[in-house]
């Protein structure tokens, strides 16, 4: 078959490969800029730069510093990262998985199952014993989210799943009746909380970073870390299934463990990041659309750059929520929502609403 | 490529009842029937994409044994349609062909794959964007590129192919055809469902006649594609004739007895 074929160049300045290779030193630059602007931005006019020269010359750190820096704005700049990456990622792979470029983790009831638990230990959190109340503290609500997020990924893999196998569309619908009825049992909560809970419960659903301690993010680094690197490796079967399963088989991939494999990074990325900084919309849907219109759709760059771009928006979008009512702090959710749906509408109507996306 | 006693239920319905198939490397052996009588799902069957009772050995191989990653070098699918879920390029899709780690080595591999199916300079073109006849050829190409070389020392690979030329114009009919039998002659084995009777006859060593699930006859063209078998299996009275020099048999739809 080697007969006299002229030889074509593939590594021109069209290979989209090489874009994608590029864009990702680029986003590295970014989320480092992004990062120090994050850091210098704030309520408190804490200087990032006196601290460096603090840190230098030896000297102590001023306690203002200190605080600001280290308890307040650095933690909340690892959680950002962790959070943006983990539902930038997320929304990747569960768009693969479905092949659909709307997919989120949202429509498989993994963040409805989440906001379940947030709203049961938000309203029912004061009538459990005072011995668990004082020892899950303050991280109950995320305990909570966690554990909703979970329930719901293993009660619809249970339901899609047969012989081994796991029907992919199964997933999907089961995935709207599973989050109709959280909705429901949240209605209910809503339904009897007082107005303290009302307000609590409202807060959280909009998301917000503000929450952000180190423990808090020792806590949820590994899970979302763990998963954000093991999805690296489902690039090459997620490029196989945008073709079917079928084919997918045919070229070699284990398709049942790749899934697996996926469902599990997604509801464990998503039911931490869900955790910890409540609702937050979008990232996962704009972030791998913009990469893709950009760098085309081969999952080997898109899920790093997904991950890196992820963390950047999800910073910018917390300084935004930090400065535009500043000293107050509007719900980061709000802040993704007011820039992310404009962008997607956008992007629908310059494609004249048509697929190919 | 042996496969014994297949059977396969799809739901409550049986769609094959006990099949023995033989296809041998350095062959194209082709498999036709009506509509419905089991030839795709006997297809996904060899290539192990649907449990059946019975077993298939690929190269003195039980396929069930065989992880997809020990499979993908062994055959190439080609199924009969695609449809893509984002816009990949068709330089993308046909590098999914090229196994893992091996990408950057093989690199040159997709373009040549694309110049056999007459697709030189489609590279950078959306696979969404081609016609139903390019897209079937880009994806003939991702197969090609998965077991470039039809034999090595130890074992033949195998090329299993579903309606490949069903929404080709002639001439690409001819070429990918073409394909086939050059990938048979070195060595390969090739087994593809066809509906064309006369492009089976003139390619095909080997035919698989399949009604209602089962085996109804096999040999060579000029033995299976008779005037009983138009009869027994398509329902049509329709006379085979055959070129003289080896004898090809023939279809001519307008000798159809009204």
């Amino acid at each position: 078959m080697t007969s006299a074929i002229e030889h074509l160049p593939t590594g021109s300045t069209f290979d989209r490969r090489v874009i994608a290779r590029r864009f990702t030193v680029m986003l590295v630059l970014l989320l480092g800029l992004v990062s120090l602007a994050s850091v210098s931005v704030g309520a408190s006019d804490a200087s990032v730069r006196a601290a460096v020269a603090d840190l230098f010359s030896g000297r102590a750190m001023s306690d203002l510093n200190r605080v600001v820096l280290w308890d307040i704005r650095l933690p909340r700049l690892a959680m950002g990262i962790l959070v943006g990456s983990a539902l930038a990622v997320s929304g990747v792979v569960m768009q693969g998985l479905f092949r659909n470029p709307l997919a989120d983790p949202g429509i498989v009831g993994v963040s409805a199952g989440a906001g379940l638990g947030a709203i049961s230990a938000i309203i029912l959190g004061s009538y459990l014993p005072v011995a668990i109340q004082d020892w899950a503290g303050s991280g109950l609500v995320a305990i909570a989210a966690f554990s909703g997020a979970w329930a719901s990924v293993l009660i619809l893999y249970r339901v899609s799943t047969r012989r081994g196998q796991t029907s992919v569309a199964t997933m999907l619908l089961a995935g709207i009746a599973l989050g109709a009825l959280s909705g429901a049992a949240s209605g209910v909560m809503i339904y009897v909380a007082d107005d303290q809970q009302l307000r609590d419960l409202t807060f959280w659903g909009m998301g917000s970073l503000a929450g952000a301690t180190w423990i808090k993010v020792v806590t949820v680094a590994p899970i979302i870390l763990i998963a954000v690197v093991s999805t690296q490796f489902l690039a090459r079967a997620l490029n196989g299934m945008a073709m079917g399963e079928a084919v997918a088989h045919h070229i070699g991939i284990p398709v049942q463990r790749s899934k697996n494999l996926a469902i599990l990074a997604v509801a464990g990325a998503t039911g931490a990041a869900v955790a910890v900084s409540g609702g937050i919309g979008f990232i996962g849907i704009v972030v791998p659309h913009l990469l893709r219109l950009a760098t085309g759709p081969d999952h080997h760059r898109l899920l790093m750059n997904s991950a890196l771009l992820g963390a950047s928006l999800l910073l910018c979008a917390d300084m935004i929520s930090r400065v535009i009512v500043a000293p107050a702090e509007l719900p980061i959710g709000i802040v993704t929502a007011i820039l992310g749906a404009p962008v997607f509408l956008w992007i629908l109507l310059r494609r004249h609403g048509t697929m190919g996306m | 490529m042996k496969a014994e006693n297949i059977c396969v239920s799809l739901g409550r319905k049986q769609i094959l009842h006990g099949i023995d198939f033989t296809a041998e490397p350095g062959k194209v052996t082709a498999i036709i029937g009506p509509n419905g009588s089991g030839k795709s799902t006997l297809l996904k069957t060899l290539s192990g994409d649907i449990p059946a009772s019975g077993t298939v050995t690929l190269n003195g191989q039980d396929i069930t044994t065989l992880k997809p990653w020990e499979l993908a070098p062994m055959r190439g699918v080609l199924p009969q349609a695609s449809t893509v879920a984002f816009p990949f390029s068709v330089l993308e899709i046909v590098r999914l062909g090229l196994a893992n780690g091996l990408a950057a080595m093989e690199d040159h591999l997709p373009s040549q794959a694309l110049a056999h199916v007459d697709l030189t300079g489609f590279e950078n073109r959306s696979y969404q964007n081609l016609s139903g006849g390019e897209q079937q050829r880009v994806q003939l190409a991702r197969v090609l590129t998965q077991v470039w070389e039809s034999a090595n020392s130890d074992q033949s690979r195998w090329l299993l192919l579903d309606e490949p030329v069903a929404s080709l114009d002639i001439a690409h009919q001819f070429t990918v055809l073409g394909i086939a039998r050059d990938f048979a002659a070195r060595g390969g084995g090739v087994i593809v469902v066809m509906h064309d009777l006369n492009l089976t006859a003139l390619f095909a060593d080997q035919v698989y006649v399949l009604s209602q699930g089962r085996v109804w006859g096999s040999g060579a063209p000029q033995e299976v594609l008779t005037s009983a078998t138009m009869q027994q299996v398509y329902g049509i009275d329709l006379p085979i004739s055959t070129v003289p020099p080896s004898e090809v048999p023939f279809i001519l739809p307008q000798a159809m007895s009204r």
